[in-house]
């Protein structure tokens, strides 16, 4: 799997070559175009439980009923059959694509930012404690999104598709970020409430809803940024949409 | 200063060092530009920063946020004004749009924060020394110094609208930053020109503006059907995208499906 | 007419300059950013009860019933137009006068001269702006089976002049031989009249919506394809977990 990206920075398109008979595992939205020998190989709907990326598809119902916010990632596999083969992968708005080399510890990165990896990758949704990670203050209304940790044995690659410009951040101490603006990051690294007080601001903090989800990273290890905050972005367009009948 | 000096340049504006300012200026950076920008602002000790609600991106340890109201009404202050405002407030917060609330940013020591639009666009800095800008409120980033921000949602009727265009009128004597959705044309107004409500992203308090209904019968959604006339001689900043046709090119994607 | 592109390629804006009066260019009626003064523009025309509909009203009481109604009902106070409606249209009262025109959704631009590029087929979605002398269909067979319908239709672009081709993200151009290209048809701008092509559904997983438009179009023949980088359908189901139901919150 060879990856070159191109169009950058805003209109990242990501163009994967395949060998003959290799696989990648992409995200449902991501597919742009193909070459006419790739086929889909398998479809699969991740239930948030701890698989590999590449194994077979499961009927099992999703833990989240459709009412609930938290959407699971949905993932297709894309294999070149009988010969060599091309496909185009990119994010679903406009920005950059980060393309990591699997390392020992592994990486954690925003739901939303997954675009590929190698069939191999190990993706694992159900990350005790990081739930709340990406949700903002104490409102009920969860985070609809989450964090993904990934793992690999073998060298693998994850391709991820930032809501815009990407930029890396030596954590050499504490780093204090918005979660919706975080992309990915080093598993060693340590994740805490930043303790910036929202609490404190007397009646108008709690009468406005949370705006932000303020964490503290910790340790050393890098940091992937994204200039645009995706959550924010799908709210305000959900917000403004005429809204639905029940 | 125009409010975006470098329209389609400078990829390394991330290693730049901060625009040295004069006096009382906070140094800032804008990085990632045009495209994608952000803005590192320098705090100095005891100085105040006014961000929009949700556009702070990162902090330096240290550095304190509470939330503030951040706009006032035209008309004296007073009792009656802050009511008008808290109004308008939660008019703002129940339409789902951004309420003229402010994160009021303050460090003891000195520290750095790093600011992001919502939108992907550029961002523009303004230097006031007395005069007066319009700024569209969806594109206002922040503020310092003794700047005055007041709404101007025209009247009640374009309040309540869903679709409605809210500018934040600064004057006084400090800084401002505002973000645009896509790109900025600069556009000299010498008598009348008219621009869709939502692109227009700031004027010269020089400008009359005022918002009529266009197009005819069929009103395209994202405007309602409706033009802003800006009348006398000043410049207005129109950008190039709109969250408000976003919305509407999105929404329509219904008709036809149902 | 004379155009120019500006801020290309992330936000493509065209800025139209008209070469005599009373010449008219068509737009979708979310392209029309800017304009001077002279310059009349006229909204698509409509059926006289969707025009009655979307009418804008004045006057407070209007204004306080829009309200009720939208946070009743989950309606927009003035309701999106149709997926393909006619254009709106701009006409030049005087000789260089000049309007800006941008796609809705953050992208790029594109002009095609219909007399270099022959006859087209173009997603509604991707129409911005074109000359009076191009002429649209989009009523043809066969209009309406290769997207969604949620996703637009399918347009004849014929006739001449400058065609203004915008969608959501940068543009990608894909020169067809004889070995053929699959693609979403999301991300399928427009492609040269001639092509043989063949839409399937992929069966995906999950709820309806939620996805792309899962369809899967194969292209074969000898021609053009112009394919966008993004696909405004994934964006709006993003943005459909965000959305509001009418009734109890």
């Amino acid at each position: 799997m060879k990856v070159h990206i191109g169009y950058r920075p805003a209109q990242s398109v990501a163009r994967v070559n395949l060998d003959t008979g290799e696989s990648v595992i992409v995200d449902h939205s991501a597919t742009v175009g193909m070459s006419p020998n790739v086929r889909l190989a398998a479809l699969e709907h991740s239930d948030r439980h701890a698989h590999g990326a590449g194994a077979a598809a499961r009927g099992a119902e999703p833990k989240h009923p459709p009412s609930a916010v938290a959407e699971p990632i949905q993932r297709a596999s894309l294999c070149a059959q009988g010969a060599p083969g091309e496909v185009l992968l990119a994010a679903r708005w406009p920005g950059d694509l980060l393309l990591l080399e699997l390392m020992p510890g592994g990486y954690l990165f925003q739901s939303t930012a997954f675009v590929a990896a190698s069939p191999d990758v190990r993706l694992d949704e159900q990350l005790d404690g990081l739930d709340a990670l990406f949700s903002l203050g104490a409102t009920p209304e969860a985070a609809p999104v989450h964090a993904i940790k990934a793992r690999s044995e073998q060298p693998g690659q994850l391709l991820l598709g930032a809501c815009g410009a990407i930029e890396p951040l030596e954590c050499e101490g504490e780093l204090i970020l918005e979660m919706g603006h975080v992309l990915a990051w080093e598993a060693a690294l340590e994740v805490r409430d930043a303790g910036v007080d929202v609490a404190r601001g007397g009646w108008l903090a709690r009468l406005t809803p949370a705006r932000r989800a303020l964490r503290c990273f910790a340790g050393r290890g890098r940091v992937w940024v994204q200039t645009r905050d995706p959550v924010a972005l799908g709210r305000r367009l959900g917000r403004a949409l005429p809204r639905r009948h029940a | 200063m125009p409010p975006n000096a470098q329209p389609h340049a400078d990829p390394a504006s991330a290693a730049r060092a901060p625009e040295p300012l004069a006096r009382d200026g906070l140094a800032y950076v804008v990085e990632h530009g045009p495209s994608f920008a952000t803005l590192r602002v320098e705090l100095p000790a005891e100085r105040t920063l006014f961000v929009q609600a949700g556009r702070l991106m990162r902090l330096e340890p240290g550095v304190e946020v509470r939330p503030a109201l951040n706009a006032a009404v035209p008309g004296p202050p007073g009792l009656w004004a802050k009511l008008v405002a808290l109004f308008v407030t939660l008019l703002r917060v129940a339409f789902g749009g951004d309420p003229p609330i402010a994160d009021r940013v303050r460090t003891a020591r000195g520290g750095r924060v790093w600011l992001a639009p919502a939108s992907p666009g550029s961002i523009g800095h303004r230097r006031l020394h007395g005069d007066a800008l319009f700024v569209n409120a969806d594109a206002y980033l922040a503020h310092a110094g003794r700047v005055e921000v007041r709404v101007r949602f025209g009247n009640v009727q374009r309040a309540l609208s869903r679709v409605a265009v809210v500018f934040f009128e600064l004057s006084g004597f400090g800084e401002a930053w505002f973000a645009s959705h896509g790109g900025v044309q600069r556009i000299d107004v010498r008598g009348t020109f008219l621009v869709e409500p939502h692109h227009l992203l700031a004027f010269d308090g020089a400008l009359t503006f005022h918002i009529r209904p266009d197009a005819g019968p069929a009103a395209p959604a994202g405007a309602a059907g409706r033009v802003c006339e800006l009348r006398g001689r000043g410049r207005a900043y129109v950008q190039g995208r709109a969250g408000a046709a976003v919305v509407a090119a999105l929404a329509r994607r219904d008709q036809g499906a149902a | 007419m004379r155009y120019e592109l500006l801020d290309r390629p992330s936000y493509t804006v065209a800025r139209v300059e008209f070469e005599r009066s009373g010449e008219r260019l068509l737009a979708d009626p979310l392209a029309v950013v800017a304009r001077e003064s002279g310059i009349h523009h006229r909204g698509p025309a409509l059926g006289a009860a969707q025009g009655d509909a979307a009418r804008p009203r004045t006057g407070l009481a209007a204004a306080l019933d829009d309200f009720v109604r939208s946070r009743r009902a989950g309606m927009h106070a003035a309701p999106p137009p149709p997926a393909w409606a006619s254009p709106a249209t701009l006409t030049a009262s005087a000789p260089r006068e000049h309007a800006f025109v941008a796609p809705p959704l953050e992208g790029d631009l594109a002009v095609l001269e219909l007399e270099e590029v022959g006859s087209l087929l173009l997603g509604s979605h991707a129409f911005v702006a074109s000359a009076s002398t191009v002429t649209l269909d989009g009523a043809w067979t066969g209009s309406a089976a290769f997207f969604t319908p949620a996703g637009g239709t399918l347009l004849r672009v014929g006739g001449s002049g400058p065609l203004f081709v915008g969608g959501y993200g940068g543009h990608h151009i894909i020169d067809l031989d004889a070995s053929g290209y699959t693609c979403e048809v999301g991300h399928v701008l427009a492609f040269t009249q001639g092509l043989d092509y063949d839409v399937a559904p992929v069966a995906r997983l999950g709820r309806a919506g939620s996805a792309g438009d899962g369809r899967l179009a194969r292209f074969e023949g000898r021609g053009r394809l112009y394919l966008s980088t993004r696909d405004p359908a994934n964006l709006r189901g993003f943005a459909e977990r965000f959305r509001r139901t009418s009734g109890r919150d």
